[in-house]
């Protein structure tokens, strides 16, 4: 019987491969798709009234459009997730939080000699809610956790309506004012950021987890040259106890 | 547990179908579709409207109704190739696989000014020093260097040779008369080996907008001495009409120093950066996206006047000589 009065730490990693497709107006107005490699790493810790995740994620691969040109993309993410609840053993259970996403996009055109490099991150803060249903069958444990985060509000950079740095960027000024020359609001409904991961367990004899996790991200910045992408991914997941 | 799994699968459909909503389909690709679109992109990203007071609008009004959907991709090519032309600039093209539009008028309606065989005969002549894309030779004591095109890399150790070749010489003559441009890294580079301060030699700006006049701010250009050694003697650079593109920014560059003159006729021009784009029927184009003013605020795209005017002399040329290179070396001459 697990002390439930203490602290949990585990850490989940997971590789698999996304389905990918992106529109970037900076370079075109024509969808970009194809199949790319990643992973992400999750440490978790779980505390009696509250449990936080801090995820790190990373996807790359090349993409193509209809006609054939080609671009090689690249996200880099920073996620948190925190959720309250009542101090109790994991059962069937629905977790209200919230998370901040910071997410960097990279994109590298194949076919332009100039101005082949965009990308655009933001930071924001929204609502988050997550639901645990603990299943036994055959003696065997196993768990399906399906959490999902909606993005309300924070700031974006982007690239700029031609080149690379974003409009309002200047090689004069300091770091920090380029920063808040170059920055933007994002603000819902306007720009959005939404992602569902869906997970199912199933426990080892020492504790730990293997699981295969499905993964739902959509995101669009709007502002001069509009920025959107889809991506579906499936990702085998083993989740480590560490304390 | 059913309840929940069917909530979660259409939870999942709903946002699933997202992606039509999030990134809707990608436009045509039948003739007029295509047309809009190469206008649209040119109207909204092209650099010099204004400063060639061209009405794309009129232009518009013009080939659209040429468009049907019946034409074949050949008569399209034609059509958007004619109406790109009317941009006037050389940095402007339509690649469709089977033919590449372009406009070439900024040298075809000039003197060539240049006989590269007669560089070779005359000058270049069976031992000159090949160092990367440079080629040198020593005239008695004035060194000739001959670059082609940018496009091709020089190397700091390329470089190393020209200069301490020039150090044993009165002076440097540098010809890029027919250097259609490349890379302004390489432009850059070679600037450097003969700049004694950082200077600043012109001012850039990009579109920032949709607007004929929507720019960003003007960012100031800059040369600086080459960290490995420069050579700081008498210059002279040889352009013709042909110098394009990144030889209109070596040009200007060589201009602003006090030991370089530039000689010959001015550079054709193509002081706008390109941007690239596309069409969904599968060709690609690009055109000038960025606006440069020399330090007297004129366009580069207008090329860059040179210090002294001087056309080759078909007389000279029939002697063997390009009086071009024999003004050059009189020009170091006269100041040592």
């Amino acid at each position: 019987m697990q002390a439930y009065s203490q602290s949990t730490g585990s850490l989940f990693l997971s590789t698999g491969i996304q389905d990918f497709t992106g529109r970037d107006q900076g370079f075109s107005h024509q969808k970009y798709s194809g199949i790319r490699s990643m992973s992400t790493a999750t440490f978790q810790l779980h505390k009696p009234q509250k449990t936080e995740l801090f995820q790190f994620d990373f996807a790359y691969g090349p993409l193509k459009n209809r006609i054939g040109n080609s671009m090689n993309a690249m996200t880099i993410g920073f996620l948190t997730y925190t959720y309250y609840h009542k101090n109790k053993p994991e059962v069937k259970s629905l977790h209200w939080g919230w998370s901040n996403q910071n997410l960097f996009n990279i994109r590298s055109h194949n076919g332009f000699s100039n101005y082949s490099l965009r990308y655009d991150y933001f930071s924001s803060l929204g609502p988050s809610v997550r639901y645990i249903m603990p299943l036994q069958w055959k003696g065997q444990h196993f768990e399906w956790h399906t959490l999902s985060h909606l993005q309300v509000v924070g700031f974006q950079i982007k690239s700029g309506y031609i080149g690379a740095n974003p409009d309002g960027y200047s090689g004069e000024n300091t770091i920090m004012g380029n920063f808040f020359e170059s920055m933007e609001p994002f603000i819902i409904g306007k720009d959005w950021n939404f992602g569902l991961t869906s997970s199912f367990y199933w426990e080892l004899p020492s504790e730990n987890k293997l699981g295969l996790n499905y993964r739902l991200d959509i995101s669009g910045l709007q502002g001069i040259q509009p920025v959107a992408s889809f991506g579906n991914a499936l990702l085998l997941v083993l989740k480590v106890k560490l304390w | 547990m059913v309840k929940q799994t069917r909530l979660f699968f259409l939870f999942l459909f709903v946002f699933s179908s997202c992606e039509q909503w999030v990134m809707p389909q990608d436009p045509g690709s039948g003739a007029l579709e295509v047309f809009d679109q190469l206008w649209e992109d040119v109207y909204a990203r092209y650099s010099f409207f204004d400063h060639k007071n061209l009405d794309w609008e009129q232009i518009r009004e013009q080939y659209r109704p040429e468009v049907n959907a019946e034409m074949g991709q050949l008569e399209l090519y034609e059509l958007l190739a004619d109406m790109l032309f009317e941009l006037r600039d050389g940095h402007v093209n339509l690649s469709t696989g089977f033919n590449r539009s372009r406009n070439w008028e900024w040298y075809q309606e000039f003197p060539v000014n240049y006989d590269e065989n007669l560089i070779e005969e005359s000058y270049l002549g069976r031992d000159y020093w090949i160092s990367g894309p440079l080629q040198h030779q020593m005239l008695d004591d004035v060194l000739y260097v001959n670059y082609r095109s940018f496009a091709q890399s020089i190397s700091e150790s390329n470089l190393q040779v020209v200069v301490e070749r020039a150090r044993r010489s009165r002076g440097v003559i540098i010809d890029v008369r027919n250097n259609g441009g490349g890379n302004l890294s390489n432009a850059s580079l070679l600037a450097s080996a003969f700049a004694e301060e950082e200077m600043v030699y012109a001012r850039q700006r990009i579109k920032s907008g949709p607007g004929t006049g929507d720019f960003g701010s003007w960012e100031d250009m800059k040369i600086s001495p080459r960290e490995d050694g420069t050579y700081l003697g008498p210059v002279v650079v040889l352009t013709n009409r042909r110098s394009y593109s990144a030889t209109t920014f070596f040009a200007q560059m060589m201009k602003v120093l006090p030991n370089a003159i530039t000689l010959g006729d001015q550079t054709g021009g193509g002081g706008g950066t390109p941007v690239f784009g596309e069409l969904t029927n599968g060709w690609t184009y690009r055109f000038s996206a960025t606006q440069t003013i020399d330090l007297e605020e004129r366009q580069l795209e207008d090329g860059v006047l040179t210090d002294l005017r001087v056309d080759l002399s078909e007389l000279a040329a029939s002697r063997g000589e390009d009086n071009l290179i024999a003004t050059a070396i009189a020009v170091i001459r006269s100041n040592n």
